[in-house]
């Protein structure tokens, strides 16, 4: 089984430019596909937690990638994910740079993310997209029973770019490695951990100031986030079904 | 990006470094009187023990040092045990603070280990302990000596050290002073390996993959934590090393790394 996370994917992209993401438009034409809308804030770092805990927000209450100015790590939160349910069981499962702490986490999986998880720059981006992408494959190679991925990339890119032909371009990218990945499984879920909108938009802003690195920020989170699902069981209709979703196709 | 670099081990000629280890071992046996051994019972310790062994001729003529924080793995308790009967060490065990809480004992190990230190070598009166690091391990120790004085409050100071010019080892020592030997630190992390291989070195079976991971480098459990690894032995571990991007202390940040990241999060206006 494979999850692919799209950080800050939205259907106000996907949706018009269908024609150019084929990869994702035949996965919504063979699966299923859903908006999810996020009930708190939409931020990454508690979305992703939940998204792979199974836990809401406020049960597992991690808000932030620091807690007095103190980087949190994998350790200092106590939930059990889903490839720690699945692990225990004897599953072979594989996570890799999930962004709810910083550097994000990967799980029985060496590797170290471009930018410390932060890509700022578009050879950053670039790097991020073949680097996760080499080292997904190279763990898909092994047959695994899970691997979760998540690439950050889209997220920073439309902070910057949105309602510029950039953002698109960036999808269409992404949507080539997607491809790439879902070669070589078929129960598959794309999934983003909220959506976009213009800065102006946003009901919440995600932050402090409008400027990031001295760039004027165009785009900020929105809450309605992207979920397809091919021959998955469970409906997903919550963030944290995610986690009771992959579940259920254990049956653990 | 430098983190995607291979390391590069650079392979030495392992004959040459026993005997530039040995006679550092047996200098510092002719200039102190009174030597401890720090023994962790981790690779690198071991690896020590097992040339000052071969430095005296099987038999070790000086105490062996465990400092116990009470949060060991039984593994390494366990090889402490076996050795210390089997090479006829004379193995003294300190107790350090004890705290029982994982986490508060992860916040102060270092400082835990260093009282107890501190008080061993007082309490035993050694001027001179061996220790098994070495400079490929981290940074700041690539600027020790091979006799590493420390002062009477426990301090390094590195900038006054004395010069180690064509081999010679300076054993001049202040007034409640002691120095750290290090015969080891001209080793790397896959020398070491390869000499543990060549020489047949007892080994922690924790250094081997067990259900996908192993311990690169061993400390108390709250403080240690397995990498993804499939070398099952001390050749699949030599095959490993040769190919790896990740340092032995990789997994959390360092200092450095910690204020890029809180730089980069400032910068994007996170905070």
């Amino acid at each position: 089984m494979l999850v692919i996370g799209l950080d800050g994917a939205t259907w106000k992209v996907i949706q018009p430019n269908l024609e150019n993401l084929p990869n994702i438009k035949r996965l919504i034409r063979e699966g299923k596909a859903a908006t999810v809308i996020v009930k708190g804030k939409p931020l990454s770092v508690p979305l992703w937690c939940s998204i792979f805990s199974g836990k809401t927000p406020e049960e597992h209450g991690h808000e932030g990638f620091m807690i007095n100015d103190q980087l949190l790590h994998r350790d200092d939160i106590h939930l059990d994910f889903i490839w720690d349910t699945l692990a225990k069981k004897g599953y072979k499962v594989f996570a890799l740079n999930i962004p709810f702490v910083l550097p994000p986490y990967s799980f029985r999986v060496q590797y170290k993310p471009v930018g410390y998880g932060l890509p700022e720059t578009e050879e950053e981006w670039s790097e991020e997209l073949e680097e996760v992408t080499k080292c997904a494959r190279k763990i898909l190679e092994q047959k695994p029973d899970l691997l979760c991925v998540v690439y950050t990339l889209l997220d920073r890119v439309q902070h910057y770019y949105w309602g510029e032909k950039e953002v698109a371009e960036w999808y269409q990218r992404v949507d080539v490695k997607i491809g790439e990945l879902l070669k070589y499984d078929t129960k598959v879920i794309v999934l983003s951990d909220h959506g976009f909108c213009d800065f102006n938009e946003a009901k919440i802003k995600t932050l402090k100031r409008a400027v990031m690195n001295g760039r004027a920020v165009k785009g900020d989170h929105h809450e309605e986030a992207v979920i397809i699902t091919k021959n998955i069981f469970m409906p997903i209709k919550e963030s944290e079904d995610v986690y009771y979703a992959i579940q259920n196709e254990f049956k653990v | 990006m430098e983190g995607k670099k291979q390391i590069n081990f650079v392979e030495a000629n392992l004959e040459e470094l026993e005997n530039k280890s040995l006679y550092v071992i047996r200098e510092a046996a002719a200039q102190f009187k009174n030597i401890g051994i720090l023994w962790s019972m981790g690779k690198d310790a071991t690896t020590m023990l097992w040339m000052i062994r071969k430095a005296f001729l099987g038999k070790i003529p000086f105490t062996v040092l465990h400092v116990d924080t009470g949060h060991k793995f039984k593994e390494m308790y366990a090889m402490r045990d076996r050795y210390a009967k089997e090479w006829g060490l004379k193995l003294v065990v300190e107790q350090a603070e004890f705290v029982e809480d994982p986490d508060k004992h992860r916040e102060r190990c270092g400082e835990i280990k260093a009282n107890a230190l501190r008080a061993a070598i007082q309490k035993h009166k050694f001027d001179a302990i061996f220790v098994g690091i070495r400079r490929d391990e981290h940074v700041l120790r690539t600027k020790e000596r091979f006799f590493s004085p420390r002062d009477k409050e426990f301090k390094w100071d590195y900038k006054e050290q004395p010069v180690e010019m064509w081999g010679l080892l300076n054993n001049t020592l202040e007034e409640g002073e002691h120095m750290r030997i290090h015969p080891l630190l001209d080793w790397n992390e896959l020398d070491l390996w390869r000499y543990i291989k060549k020489e047949n070195i007892p080994i922690n079976e924790l250094y081997l993959s067990k259900g996908g991971y192993r311990y690169r480098s061993l400390g108390c459990v709250p403080c240690t934590r397995p990498v993804p690894s499939e070398a099952k032995d001390v050749d699949e571990i030599i095959a490993e090393l040769r190919t790896t991007e990740f340092s032995e202390r990789s997994g959390r940040l360092s200092a450095r790394e910690q204020t890029e990241v809180m730089q980069k999060l400032r910068a994007l206006g996170y905070f």
